[in-house]
């Protein structure tokens, strides 16, 4: 028996094509912008109050009146030490907040690389949001 | 801060006899200074970048407007050496492999137009004397084929310092003939400027002469011109 010949239908096919092309692409620009936005209140701060604060705080926190720097808020943060800032926005290899917590200065001091030394949670956190610009978000 | 064109080496920046000698280079700083484009290089006494078979150096005298002794303690701060270059990304002191001196990896990371680059230095530092520094890199763990760098710290009065710098070294990473050589060269001219903007700057902040809170009082944001790590 001879089989029904199926015509092609471009008014079905070429809609579908598109539809499929679409979805990838859109699966695609999805994929290259995965990383979540960060949060200065919600995902940064909590970070530096439990790693950085009880050293970086007024009146007598050692990294306070060595440095002059002060975590407690966002404006204390990106005001940076006596020297200057510790955070580019957009570039988390070349801030110092970076560079500190994820051990790549500060090295030779066992001591103080330990206490600052955060998990790579954390680095990850603290580094998408300089990637991100580091907003008071 | 002072912002004087001052005179070429011999005796202390403000004597009277060489204002007519400061005068007659003016014109030529100022070529300089639109070259460098407001980095403030109005206390360059001399800087030259020559490249010749692969093999650059780098000669520059600069006044620093701070104590001797505060430039000398910037300049060997080995652990905050970051401070006075914004592209090290790592930095470690090692254990001295000899004693008297110090060992210092860093990891550099800039772009120049399209290229970004990695280099990677371990430098030893011999601290001969006062006011003499001599770093020398070890191409087995850096990419430089050699590399050694002279520094001369020479006090001129309480506050006023003249530093001579004198670098020769032989990079072993790819640079592009021709126009490659003039980027590389016309980078190292405004790092090394740079770097002793914020040189002066953290001697004179440590030497009390800038207040320790000016960021505070000068305002939010702080990424002005005024920095200087950042």
């Amino acid at each position: 028996m001879d089989q029904p010949v199926r015509q092609f239908r471009w008014r079905t096919a070429v809609p579908t094509v598109v539809a499929v092309g679409l979805a990838g692409l859109t699966t695609t620009l999805t994929g290259c912008h995965s990383t979540p936005e960060m949060s200065y209140a919600r995902d940064v701060y909590p970070i530096l109050e439990q790693n950085c604060e009880p050293c970086h705080s007024p009146p007598d926190g050692e990294g306070y009146t060595t440095v002059g720097l002060d975590i407690r808020s966002y404006e204390g943060l990106m005001y940076g030490t006596y020297y200057g800032a510790v955070i580019v926005p957009g570039d988390s290899r070349h801030s110092i907040l970076n560079m500190a917590g994820e051990g790549r200065i500060h090295m030779n001091s066992r001591e103080l690389k330990d206490s600052i030394l955060l998990s790579d949670e954390e680095m990850k956190v603290l580094r998408n949001w300089v990637d991100q610009g580091a907003r008071d978000n | 801060m002072g912002r004087l064109i001052r005179a070429t080496s011999g005796q202390g920046p403000r004597s009277g006899e060489r204002r007519g000698h400061a005068a007659r280079l003016a014109g030529a700083h100022w070529l300089l200074l639109l070259v460098f484009c407001g980095l403030a290089a109005s206390e360059l006494e001399e800087l030259s970048v020559t490249d010749n078979n692969g093999s650059y150096r780098i000669r520059t005298v600069m006044w620093v407007d701070a104590p001797a002794d505060q430039v000398y303690k910037v300049l060997t701060d080995f652990e905050h050496i970051y401070r006075l270059n914004p592209s090290i990304t790592e930095s470690e002191v090692l254990p001295p492999a000899e004693p008297g001196t110090t060992r210092v990896r860093t990891l550099i990371e800039d772009c120049v137009w399209f290229r970004c680059l990695k280099i990677h230095r371990m430098q030893r530092v011999y601290e001969d004397g006062p006011w003499y520094l001599r770093v020398e890199t070890d191409p087995r763990h850096s990419d430089f084929k050699s590399a050694t760098t002279e520094w001369w710290i020479l006090p001129y009065g309480d506050e006023s310092t003249k530093v001579i710098y004198d670098a020769q070294m032989t990079p072993d990473f790819y640079i592009p003939p021709i126009i490659g050589r003039f980027i590389l060269k016309s980078k190292m001219r405004e790092r090394i400027v740079t770097s002793f903007e914020k040189l002066e700057c953290i001697a004179r902040i440590n030497a009390g002469l800038i207040p320790k809170d000016r960021f505070r009082r000068e305002g939010y944001p702080n990424t002005g011109e005024s920095d200087c790590v950042g």
